[in-house]
């Protein structure tokens, strides 16, 4: 059986995507918002994780960073750059020691 | 020196490695509460787990797309591709499944850290932050102030492929210093 194929996309299925995209954008919608049913992301991300290793258990200091993160991540400008996202990173695992 | 009677040495063995062999075995379970204890402990992956192919397959590929905006228009979007070894040598010798192995690896674990944590967070994650350089790198077309990138799964074969888009990133601003180093 031949599930995987590595040829690369061609232009009609780029331009397909980019149509799904456009329209994803244009509407508000994010892609987290289209797969709220049946979820495969987060079945595909909990089986993937199941691959390849540990059961991800956070503690209350875990949750603290998270929360840290996230308020972080509400400072940020629209378009930041990969070095102030690199920057944001360091600082939060300063703060993790 | 101490002598070892070559039976007791060989005892220790096959003891050490029916209980490595339990364990693994043990370890397949993912479901058991033994085996998330296990797991939990087993800080240096000790402990094998195969699910590469069975009982659940991978049915999907992830890649990596890219696109970059000029003010107000989005150029069309671009996927990345690495090489792959010839086929005369890729059974045998093969560096370039690192470069694929570990974009796999990047996309999922970004999926996983957006299913966890959400989108903004993820920015900081370094799935993320990989991902963006790697795609950072790559020349620009004239004109662009910001790039994005997405992961799309595909499965099935072409003209039957099914693509359905994972995650989209936010565009990233290219940083001043670099605007005529980065045009193609």
């Amino acid at each position: 059986m031949k599930a995987h194929d590595q040829r690369a996309l061609g232009h009609v299925e780029l331009a397909a995507i980019d149509l799904t995209i456009t329209a994803m954008q244009a509407s508000g919608l994010r892609v987290g918002d289209l797969t709220k049913d049946d979820n495969p992301r987060q079945q595909w991300a909990d089986a993937w994780a199941d691959a390849h290793h540990p059961f991800v258990q956070l503690n209350e200091r875990d949750r603290e960073i998270i929360q840290q993160i996230k308020r972080l991540a509400g400072q940020l400008e629209s378009r930041v750059t990969l070095q102030k996202l690199i920057e944001g990173r360091a600082q939060i695992i300063q703060s993790k020691g | 020196m101490i002598e070892t009677a070559p039976g007791a040495v060989l005892a220790v063995l096959w003891a050490a490695l029916g209980v490595w062999f339990l364990l693994s075995a043990v370890n397949q379970f993912s479901e058991w509460e033994v085996a998330r204890f296990l797991r939990r402990h087993d800080r240096l992956s000790f402990l094998p787990r195969w699910t590469f192919f069975a009982p659940n397959p991978a049915q999907a590929d992830l890649r990596l797309l890219w696109r970059d905006e000029v003010p107000g228009v989005p150029q069309p979007w671009q996927e990345f591709r690495a090489p792959f070894a010839p086929r005369w040598r890729h059974w045998l010798f093969n560096p370039e499944l690192v470069t694929h192995k570990a974009l796999a690896d990047l996309s999922g674990s970004l999926l996983q850290t957006v299913a966890r944590i959400g989108e903004d967070p993820a920015m900081f994650s370094g799935p993320y932050i990989a991902l963006l350089a790697v795609v950072m790198s790559f020349p620009a077309v004239e004109g662009a102030q910001a790039r994005e990138f997405a992961v799309v799964r595909t499965s099935g074969v072409p003209g039957e492929r099914v693509m359905k888009v994972a995650f989209i990133s936010r565009p990233h601003a290219f940083p001043e210093a670099s605007a005529d180093a980065r045009v193609r």
